[in-house]
């Protein structure tokens, strides 16, 4: 290879490799940002009372927690995934068992077609539908609302992992007179339950996460904790949303430490997804 | 069906299908529905005009959303002006130039930044992003070019158009870089092979190779622009939201996001307000349906192309 | 009460715009083993599955003619109810593997309602595994997966399991095809003791003609998706009355 060639090749690895560290930056930045002005915030009160006691008074010197978020936010996940999930396990079976109908085509379609709603406008549809009769947020708006961001999303896996099964063990749960369900529960869920558990997994994640989806359905208190499913919730997303915009800093020193608690939740999962990422391969 | 048993197993399974379907058409209705008032109301109007006075008196209540979509726009268009280099790189890194071991470390880093909470990019674009912008690259940029329209306005605070921008990249690059990588990694071995023997260098391959996902690429730049024209949360704490339609890259604006986000909390009290934060959903939905359907049929579309099993 | 196992009239297969199975007209004998022989390619795998009416797995399939399996009407009956009188044994193994060795037998003879309490099945299971030669091997590690077995033990536990059903007829495809000559061995001795303790009907569909000389009571010759010859093996062998079986036994077309 001329000398030119060889040149050229260099300065592109290096410009490509530059680039790439440049892409990754913003993560470390992030993270660090995160943990260090968290960590200040959290220390003030101690890791117990942060999870637990509600906020303090706007522009006093006073710091308080995010406890009635934090529940709030375990709420909506558990609600959303106790939702979400059956529906997509439902789906996710009839497009895989039923490949052929037209009903299957169509919701297949249609769920890809959900993934790409701008998740606010979903939040806008479930205040219509639910909040707006109900007179008030509440907690089961917040779940739909969260269930309908990670419905398409974990029905997609699911799809996967069950297609992937190999057509020989079906073969086999009819040749011994297995009814339809009877090889679609036993057989192909039984083999692909590592890959519906990673399903599930990631649409938690994914709802943890969620501000949108939340803005005019959750409506809770950041300084009550919730009383009731019907009534409204708090999240860390939307205690982070609000407190940000507030010009004062005790609260804006909350809003750090929550996205920390947030962050840690966050990766708690991302590890776990990649453990169970590993067991499904092998 | 031939069987009673199969029977009941398609029905028992057809209520969630239901759900979706519902949900869908819902959707679609519930939008249509309450954007008729105000479009009725304004005609084209609606979209054209920067006007947006909110009031009660019916006189004087005047709702445009050319502001939002011109912020939409801008804002996309910067994140994947920003995007789509480093995505590219990344992809050509991932499979042209790191040793293997660094590739998994690489990937799961990606895949971190993908799933991230959006709120966290906001919170730390608000006070660690906008006046680092602000000091290291606004202000040189005003004082030095400040004559080019582009940087013509004097940045006041960080929060501006240009910063939505850089995070919505930060935002959306993890996405396009699935999607370029997906493409560039199934191009089949034998074109691989086909482009090593002629003795290729690693940026004569990769020249080669980008050049048969090229419509992947494009694909992918539409995906972009659909996810972030879509995000909210980030974008409301960092683009200042005013009603502003400027050249310059340092002024404040919303989108359409950040206009209902920041809205819709007053809108029942005025009315035809709520009838136009439907509308601008509905426009909004309609831009990121089109974005995406094309979008996601380039990127499908290359493999016919190339004879790519799917 | 017929002698033939299974009777097959003017069958009909087409899968897509392939015309597959033309016109097949065969009687299977009870209690006995039928080898169907054939070279790759002539439908023999295909005629299998419509006798349990495992080709409907497949959309494009299309089924025309007649299948009767102990006098009943397969295409007219409940196709679970059917299979739940026919085993069947894949060409590759495939025993479930995320059920222990011993639930692989056990969902079989549970399904069947051939047993259902514990004990029950255990000796049912017992009894499967020692049928398919393959108890002594497994005994101690009943719980462990399929997946720590050889090939070849797989393949007889697939065999256990068919047997749990308690089925009167059974179908193989090519079941010996990728498994070591001490297997194979193994699997049709097991074979013969089932026609001759329990009196099943057993297909077997093979390309290897050795293997139908060796345990064959019958062999249907396939060619081309049509059979070509029928009859008794040593009939057959001495006195083939098709150019193509002659030609099959010699080796000279596989």
């Amino acid at each position: 290879m001329s000398l030119r060639r060889k040149l050229i090749d260099r300065a592109f690895v290096a410009v490509i490799a530059l680039l790439s560290a440049v892409g990754i930056a913003p993560l470390f930045y992030i993270l660090t940002t995160v943990a260090i002005r968290g960590a200040e915030a959290i220390a003030r009160v101690g890791l117990w009372r942060f999870l637990t006691s509600i906020p303090p008074a706007p522009g006093t010197h006073g710091l308080g927690g995010i406890g009635p978020a934090l529940a709030g936010t375990l709420i909506l996940t558990a609600l959303s995934t106790l939702i979400g999930v059956p529906i997509s396990i439902g789906v996710a079976l009839l497009v895989v068992e039923f490949p052929n109908l037209f009903v299957s085509r169509a919701v297949r379609a249609l769920s890809k077609t959900f993934m790409e709603i701008p998740t606010i406008l979903l939040s806008m549809l479930v205040y219509t539908l639910l909040v707006v009769p109900m007179h008030t947020p509440s907690a089961i708006a917040g779940a739909l609302a969260l269930s309908l961001v990670m419905i398409p999303y974990t029905t997609t896996y699911l799809e996967t992992y069950l297609e992937s099964v190999p057509p020989i063990y079906r073969e086999a749960g009819y040749a011994i007179g297995m009814t339809k369900a009877g090889v679609a529960l036993r057989v192909v869920m039984g083999i692909a339950r590592k890959g519906v558990l990673l399903g599930i997994v990631m649409g938690v994640a994914r709802a943890l996460g969620e501000t949108a989806p939340l803005l005019f359905t959750a409506g809770g208190s950041h300084y009550a904790y919730p009383t009731s499913l019907t009534g409204p919730v708090d999240s860390i997303t939307l205690l982070i949303f609000d407190f940000a915009m507030t010009p004062y800093t005790n609260l804006i020193q909350v809003a750090w430490g929550a996205a920390l608690v947030l962050v840690a939740m966050y990766l708690a999962i991302f590890l776990a997804i990649k453990l169970l990422v590993k067991e499904v391969r092998t | 069906m031939r069987s009673r048993s199969d029977r009941l197993f398609l029905l028992s399974l057809l209520p969630p299908a239901a759900t979706i379907v519902a949900a869908m058409m819902l959707m679609i209705y519930v939008f249509v529905y309450h954007s008729v008032p105000v479009l009725v109301r304004e005609g084209l109007t609606f979209f054209a005009s920067s006007r947006w006075s909110p009031s009660t008196s019916l006189r004087s209540a005047f709702y445009g959303i050319l502001p939002a979509i011109y912020g939409t726009l801008v804002t996309s268009g910067i994140a994947v002006a920003i995007a789509l280099p480093l995505s590219l790189s990344m992809t050509l890194f991932l499979n042209e130039v790191a040793p293997p071991r660094i590739r998994a470390f690489f990937s799961t880093l990606v895949d971190m930044m993908a799933g991230l909470p959006t709120i966290v990019y906001g919170l730390w674009g608000l006070f660690v992003l906008a006046p680092l912008l602000q000091r290291l690259v606004m202000e040189p940029l005003h004082r030095y070019l400040g004559f080019l329209p582009l940087f013509s306005c004097p940045p006041i605070s960080g929060y501006s158009v240009l910063t939505a921008g850089v995070i919505l990249a930060i935002m959306v690059m993890p996405y396009t870089f699935a999607l370029m990588n997906e493409a560039y990694a199934s191009i089949p071995l034998t074109y691989r092979e086909a482009v090593l023997a002629m003795g290729a260098s690693r940026y004569e391959a990769s020249r080669i190779l980008l050049s048969m996902i090229r419509p992947a690429i494009v694909g992918s730049v539409l995906l972009g622009l659909g996810r972030a024209a879509s995000e909210t949360v980030a974008v409301t704490l960092v683009i200042g939201n005013t009603p502003t339609i400027s050249p310059c890259l340092f002024s404040s604006g919303y989108t359409i996001a950040s206009l209902i986000a920041t809205q819709y909390g007053e809108a029942p009290l005025y009315p035809f307000m709520v009838s136009a934060l439907y509308g601008a959903g509905l426009f909004l939905l309609v831009l990121g349906l089109a974005l995406n359907t094309v979008g996601l049929a380039l990127v499908t579309r290359w493999r016919v192309r190339m004879g790519v099993s799917a | 009460m017929t002698r033939y196992a299974i009777e097959i009239e003017d069958l009909h297969v087409y899968i897509g715009s392939k015309h597959i199975l033309k016109g097949v007209n065969l009687r299977i004998p009870q209690s006995a083993i039928t080898v169907i022989l054939g070279p790759s390619g002539s439908g023999k795998s295909t005629l299998l599955r419509t006798i349990n009416r495992l080709i409907e797995l497949n959309p494009e399939a299309r089924v025309r003619g007649r299948v009767r399996v102990l006098g009943i009407d397969v295409y007219s009956a409940d196709p679970y109810e059917v299979r739940r009188m026919i085993g069947m044994v894949f060409q590759v193994p495939n025993p479930f593997p995320h059920m222990s060795i011993f639930d692989n037998v056990a969902i079989a003879a549970k399904i069947n309602g051939v047993a259902r309490k514990r004990e029950e099945l255990e000796k049912v299971v017992r009894w499967a595994l020692e049928k398919a030669m393959l108890w002594d091997e497994v005994k101690d590690r009943l719980r462990d997966p399929p997946t720590k077995l050889s090939g070849g033990q797989q393949q007889r536990l697939c065999l256990a399991r068919a047997i749990a059903m308690r089925p009167r007829v059974l179908l193989l495809d090519e079941p010996t095809a990728n498994i070591d000559v001490y297997n194979t061995v193994k699997i049709e001795n097991a074979l013969k003791s089932l026609v001759n303790e329990l009196g099943i009907t057993i297909v077997l569909v093979t390309h290897m003609p050795q293997q139908a000389l060796r345990i064959g009571d019958y062999i249907a010759v396939m060619y081309d998706g049509r059979i070509v010859e029928f009859g008794p093996v040593d009939q057959v062998s001495l006195n083939p009355r098709s150019e193509i079986t002659r030609r099959l036994l010699r080796g000279e077309i596989g």
